[in-house]
């Protein structure tokens, strides 16, 4: 047994240790897939808090990685530091979320009709946007150009591969961390059953409440590294329901509401879009290509295999285990 | 605003609203129903969009004509769409139904996208520039045609529903799905036929607006949003409340694009849909 958690413990620290060590040599094209790759990994694991953990199926996550990436984006405008936009997005996010989760569960909004509920409040926010000259319309923002740290602003590849691989281990170690806690026991109850949580002491509204913020938070913080990326925010691409598919497909293929699901989605999503430009082909047919391989991957799987990937390795897995078990009368490894 | 400003945004709005009853209903027949929330129900729109200009290119037919044609094969494809798919999404939980549904809209838009193009089309209708004067106001010919189709279709659902022992059966299913199934009522076709026929009615839908509607893959997006609008406002399942929201819907984009503009009017609305949802999830027409 702790043969086994030696084992894996060094298999992460080996993959960690690998992602901040290769990439410098990987060359700029195989840098961009890398983020890219990173960016997706990142919002799915967010996601994964509030949909997965806590079984709420959250659909209006772009208004927070909008809020994230426009906060930051006028504050940069106003020669302020992205890393200061970043915190300021964060906290705008957190307390937006609060203040819709507050009334959402107050007034008892769960199930499909808190999907219904965030996906109303995207619209919203995306309309208003489109009509808001102050945050660009349409068109959207520019960010000017420039070269530093302090503007997390760079011409080269690599320092925004750091930013974002800090940024996914960070929102790893979180999404560890609300599994492992006092409140991820809560939140896998109320996932479990809504109307059972609260006749062994949960507090339903409260630990629904804190997972919405985290997803929340980190999302934002998503935002802003976007805006500074791709050095343009517009609702087209923060404000529309294509990043909310991205996370959904990356989060339900790999495995909702398991640890290592929205992973294994995000790499297996982003690694797949990124292998898809590398072929010959018009970007519109490979977007459209690729788009169609998930929509048919999605919809096996959702039906199939509602635990995802990681669903399928962990009980294959427990079959093994169990059928050696018989021999050596050992007891199953824990749940991935 | 000026009277004849009014009078042409309301009937604006009527006929806008008329085309988003019958497009709502549909999908609150699968939400009623199937308990499912169908996110690719403005894509099975767009496919029937598609249909009506590849009618009017190839066989020179215009979009009402074709409608005759286009609309029993929508049917068929939600039959297949049900047996391929859809009656395996029922019995399991609602994130399952949302994944699954926008795996079909991303299939459905991408495969458009494949096949035909980007880029934005539209059908000649054949009387695109003509008008009907009423009153003192003008309203294209294509759009009167289109919403008295619609209007038509909305007449005959709700007919089927209410008249037909069928109707009886479906709408048995969705007021107590347990005592429906202990009658020995075959919940699977009654699912089968309703799904068909909500896509069949967006296929209706699709064909009459692209006699005055641009059309693009994803155009879809729009009018999902506008049948969810709807849908919320009257309450799932809510036959008749779902023709009257429907109306009002159209009035008030109508109405708030003339005094503001349509994304302010959008804006609006899915203020009043999320508070809606808030204190009134029921509907707001919910007996």
């Amino acid at each position: 047994m702790t043969a086994a958690r030696l084992l894996r413990l060094g298999a992460v620290a080996l993959v960690v240790v690998a992602a901040v060590a290769v990439p410098p040599f990987v060359g700029t094209g195989n840098q961009i897939a890398l983020i890219n790759i990173a960016y997706v990994m990142f919002l799915c694991v967010a996601w994964n808090i509030i949909a997965g953990y806590a079984g709420q199926f959250a659909l209006g996550q772009p208004v927070f990685l909008a809020i994230g990436a426009y906060t930051s984006t006028k504050l940069y405008l106003a020669e302020v530091s992205p890393w200061f936009g970043m915190a300021a997005g964060a906290a705008i996010s957190g307390i937006a979320a609060a203040g819709l989760g507050l009334l959402a569960f107050r007034y008892k909004v769960r199930g499909l009709y808190f999907a219904l509920l965030t996906f109303a409040s995207l619209l919203v926010a995306e309309n208003i946007v489109r009509e808001t000259d102050w945050l660009g319309g349409t068109v959207g923002l520019l960010i000017p150009l420039g070269d530093s740290a302090v503007d997390m602003n760079w011409r080269t590849q690599l320092p925004y591969y750091y930013v974002i691989l800090v940024l996914l281990l960070l929102g790893t170690l979180v999404s560890w961390w609300v599994r492992r806690s006092t409140l991820g026991w809560r939140l896998a109850a109320v996932q479990q059953d809504e109307e059972a949580a609260p006749a062994v002491g949960i507090d339903v509204n409260r630990a629904k409440l804190t997972a919405f913020v985290i997803s929340a938070v980190l999302t934002s913080c998503g935002g802003t590294f976007y805006a500074q990326y791709y050095q343009l925010v517009s609702p087209e691409t923060v404000l529309s329901f294509d990043p909310q598919i991205q996370m959904l497909i990356g989060a339900i293929i790999g495995g909702l509401g398991t640890f290592g699901g929205p992973l294994v989605g995000g790499l297996l999503v982003g690694g797949f879009n990124q292998v898809l430009l590398f072929l010959p082909l018009s970007s519109q047919f490979a977007t459209s290509a690729g788009q169609i391989a998930f929509a048919i991957f999605l919809l096996v799987m959702a039906i199939r295999a509602p635990k995802g990937v990681v669903g399928i390795y962990t009980s294959l897995r427990a079959r093994v285990v169990r059928s050696s078990a018989r021999h050596v009368g050992a007891k199953p490894d824990e749940e991935l | 605003m000026t009277l004849s400003l009014l009078e042409q945004s309301l009937l604006a709005g009527l006929v806008v609203g008329i085309i988003a009853a019958l497009v709502a209903l549909g999908f609150t027949l699968v939400l009623g129903i199937l308990g499912i929330v169908n996110f690719a129900h403005g894509n099975q729109l767009m496919i029937a969009m598609y249909l009506a200009l590849y009618g009017s290119q190839a066989l020179g037919l215009n979009p009402f004509a074709s409608s005759l044609i286009i609309t029993p094969v929508m049917f068929v494809l939600g039959l297949g769409i049900y047996a391929v798919m859809m009656r395996w999404l029922i019995d399991k939980p609602h994130s399952t139904h949302v994944a699954g549904t926008i795996g079909l809209m991303l299939l459905l838009e991408n495969v458009v996208n494949l096949v035909v193009g980007g880029t934005p089309k539209t059908v000649d209708a054949g009387f695109s520039s003509a008008s009907i004067a009423i009153h003192d106001t003008y309203l294209p010919v294509s759009r009167v045609l289109a919403a008295g189709l619609a209007a038509v279709a909305v007449l005959a659902l709700y007919l089927f529903l209410r008249r037909t022992d069928l109707g009886l059966a479906t709408r048995a299913c969705a007021d107590n799905f347990q005592g429906a199934r202990v009658t020995g009522l075959r919940i699977n076709r009654v699912f089968a036929v309703s799904f068909a026929l909500s896509v069949a009615a967006a296929g209706l839908a699709g064909a009459a607006l692209s006699s005055h509607q641009t059309m693009t893959p994803f155009v879809g997006h729009a009018y999902l949003s506008t049948a969810f609008a709807v849908v919320i406002l009257a309450g799932a399942g809510n036959i008749l409340g779902t023709i009257v929201s429907g109306i009002f819907v159209g009035l008030v984009q109508a109405l708030t694009q003339t005094l503001f503009d349509a994304s302010i009017g959008t804006a609006v609305l899915f203020v009043l849909i999320m508070v809606t949802l808030l204190v009134r999830p029921q509907g707001l027409f919910a007996r």
